[in-house]
């Protein structure tokens, strides 16, 4: 959990992960320079079907981290691919630099232009290009902004934002295959390709907002005489995990009902959103006494909001009390860190 | 103590923490579907492989330089012509370019004589083309064969006299064509495919080099004739076309041959787009 200098902190699972990453760009890029035409005299030149080879497989593995996201909210189990998003979304730069680089070398090169200044100058009036080469200076501020330091430097707000910008890169590298290709007189096969991921990936995130926003916030009822907010019948928590509740505006609450590590039943209260990457907190457990992210594993106590020594991370905090089987909430959030008391269930062992 | 139906102890699904081993539900889940992906990834490489379209038949040998004999004449392409191999009662013009996205450089005194040149072909059909490196001359002006050979030099040929008065330009009159326009060292074989939009900031690089433009005409068996263009002066037209490379206009003009090339004199300015 901490994000000091450490280029990356290996476990088993991102070994197995990037190595089932790099296992599928070798196979892809293996299977489309094998399957295209290069010898004899109608062959293709090398470096284009490399350059599309390339392209494709950026594009494809931009379509599975789009994809990520939406699945992970529609069912717990994919989770695990989130965990290592980040390794993909820097494997996926990579191979679209490659891309970029060798359109740039052989179709820019060798010629009375500087080939960087020539993107910009020659193309005519829909210079595609220029709208692949926009798409990969997002994507390269994203990957160099992808380490925990600079999350941690830069402040999840900013953090966050400037990784949304992969929907904008996103809608680029489509314009950028659909002007690229649609101008041919004979359109091809990528335009295609380019609709059909506009679908998956666009029905996956409707799909995902309309079940899951629906399914699994609650709306606060605020009770008339009172500031305090009736939430729920505590037996509606299940165990160890959290119903999420969505307050006034964006806020939303996790109220979790765990077992100490002393064996006591309790109900606490924390903001939903993980301080590391914004995180659904509320869809996470209680393990060990420590309330758990299910996005990367980061912990914080649900005595005060902060993640054990040695790590700094602090979320804020919200009142609770319980009034026979009701969870009543005070809606206005503690700084973040600020101890308070948790309630006991009485009884509950 | 309540009976709790709800909220069982143990938890409903299991639940994954990346620097916790893999729980074992999980783990079944995700072998096969690794499996699955590469499985996946293979097979759509192969598939958008092989939807990829031919770029005909052209070939480019920059690993096999030939040496090649005949009358030089530089303006407004440079070319070399020479009696066809296998049809000598035939000429064959072959155009000459620089490596590349530049025109040949060769030197002016070297205009209307016989000379031998070393160069990369580019074939395309009845085309062939000859891509040079820049010029380096024997020190005594002749060709010389063998390892230091240079680019150009010049030669006795036989016949030389009657080739060169083959190469006057003939009129054919007056033309409407309607085709692409293409950088011709692409097109001819260097890049497969050379043509199209996707192609067009290569081809705006080509005649900005200098790389004589092709306008591509394709018949209704899809067969395709390249005819070189021209300003209306007779000079090259290279740079006053680039901004319509990989275009499709209609041209209007005269209809020109020297040795077996044909050109179109045409007024760049008042092509239509179409
Ligand atoms: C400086 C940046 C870029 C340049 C100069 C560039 C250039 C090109 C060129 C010249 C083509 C046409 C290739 C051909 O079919 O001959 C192309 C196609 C393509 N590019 Fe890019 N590109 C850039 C960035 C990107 C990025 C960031 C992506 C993201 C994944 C991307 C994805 C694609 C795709 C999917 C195709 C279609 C390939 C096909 O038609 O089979 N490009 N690009």
């Amino acid at each position: 959990m901490s994000h000091g200098f450490v280029a990356v902190q290996w476990n088993r699972r991102k070994l197995l992960y990037d190595l089932c990453i790099w296992a599928c760009v070798a196979l892809y890029l293996a299977l489309f320079i094998g399957a295209s035409d290069l010898a004899g005299a109608d062959a293709l030149s090398a470096p284009i079907v490399l350059m599309r080879a390339l392209s494709t497989c950026a594009f494809l593995m931009l379509n599975v981290i789009l994809c990520i996201g939406p699945l992970a909210r529609l069912s717990p189990r994919f989770l695990p691919l989130l965990y290592n998003r980040r390794h993909l979304g820097v494997s996926m730069f990579v191979v679209a630099l490659l891309h970029a680089a060798l359109a740039i070398y052989w179709y820019h090169g060798f010629g009375v232009i500087n080939p960087l200044a020539s993107i910009a100058i020659v193309g005519g009036d829909f210079p595609f290009q220029l709208l692949g080469a926009i798409a990969l200076a997002i994507l390269f501020l994203m990957a160099a902004t992808s380490h925990d330091y600079w999350n941690a430097t830069l402040g999840g707000p900013l953090w966050k934002a400037i990784h949304m910008l992969v929907y904008p890169a996103y809608a680029l590298i489509i314009a950028h295959i659909l002007f690229g290709a649609l101008q041919q007189n004979d359109t091809g096969f990528a335009p295609w390709m380019a609709m059909a991921s506009v679908c998956v990936v666009g029905g996956l995130h409707i799909l995902a907002a309309l079940f899951k926003s629906g399914a699994d916030f609650h709306a606060a009822k605020s009770s008339a005489e009172t500031s305090w907010l009736d939430l729920c019948d505590w037996h509606d928590i299940p165990i160890n995990r959290a119903q999420i509740f969505a307050l006034r505006g964006a806020e939303r609450v996790a109220v979790f009902r765990y077992r100490d590590n002393a064996g006591a039943t309790k109900i606490a209260a924390v903001s939903n959103v993980c301080q590391h990457q914004n995180g659904p907190l509320g869809e996470g457990r209680v393990m060990d006494g420590l309330i758990t992210c299910p996005w990367h594993g980061y912990q914080y106590r649900p005595e005060d909001g902060c993640s054990p020594p040695p790590f700094g991370e602090k979320i804020p905090t919200y009142r609770v009390k319980v009034e026979g089987a009701r969870v009543l909430l005070d809606p206005a959030p503690l700084p973040a860190g600020s101890p308070r008391p948790v309630v006991e269930i009485p009884g509950e062992k | 103590m309540m009976a709790d139906k709800k909220s069982p102890e143990k938890p409903d699904k299991p639940f994954f923490v990346g620097y916790l081993p893999m729980p074992a539900a999980l783990a079944r889940f995700y072998w096969p579907l690794a499996l699955l992906l590469l499985a996946a990834a293979a097979a759509a490489g192969h598939f958008w492989a092989m939807q990829q379209q031919s770029a005909g038949e052209a070939t480019w040998r920059p690993a096999a330089p030939e040496v090649l004999r005949g009358v030089l004449t530089l303006r407004p392409y440079p070319a070399l012509h020479r009696f066809h191999p296998q049809n000598p009662g035939r000429i064959e013009s072959v155009l000459l370019v620089g490596q590349g996205k530049h025109a040949a450089n060769l030197p002016a005194r070297f205009d209307g004589r016989a000379v031998a040149i070393r160069g990369a072909e580019i074939l395309r059909g009845n085309w062939r083309m000859l891509e040079i490196p820049s010029v380096t001359e024997n020190e005594n002006g002749h060709e010389n064969s063998g390892e230091n050979s240079g680019t150009i030099s010049l030669a006795e040929i036989p016949d030389e006299n009657a080739l060169r008065a083959e190469l006057g330009f003939e009129s054919l009159g007056g033309v409407v064509f309607r085709g692409e326009i293409a950088d011709s060292k692409c097109f001819l074989g260097v890049m497969k495919p050379g043509a199209g939009a996707v192609h067009k900031a290569c081809a705006e690089l080509c005649l900005l080099g200098g790389i004589p433009p092709m306008l591509v005409v394709q018949n209704a068996q899809r067969e395709k004739f390249g005819y070189l263009l021209l300003n209306t002066d007779g000079t090259s037209a290279a740079k006053s076309l680039a901004p319509l490379a990989a275009e499709s206009v209609q041209v209007r003009g005269e209809l020109l041959r020297q040795g077996d090339l044909l050109f179109v004199k045409m007024n760049a300015g008042g092509l239509a787009r179409f």
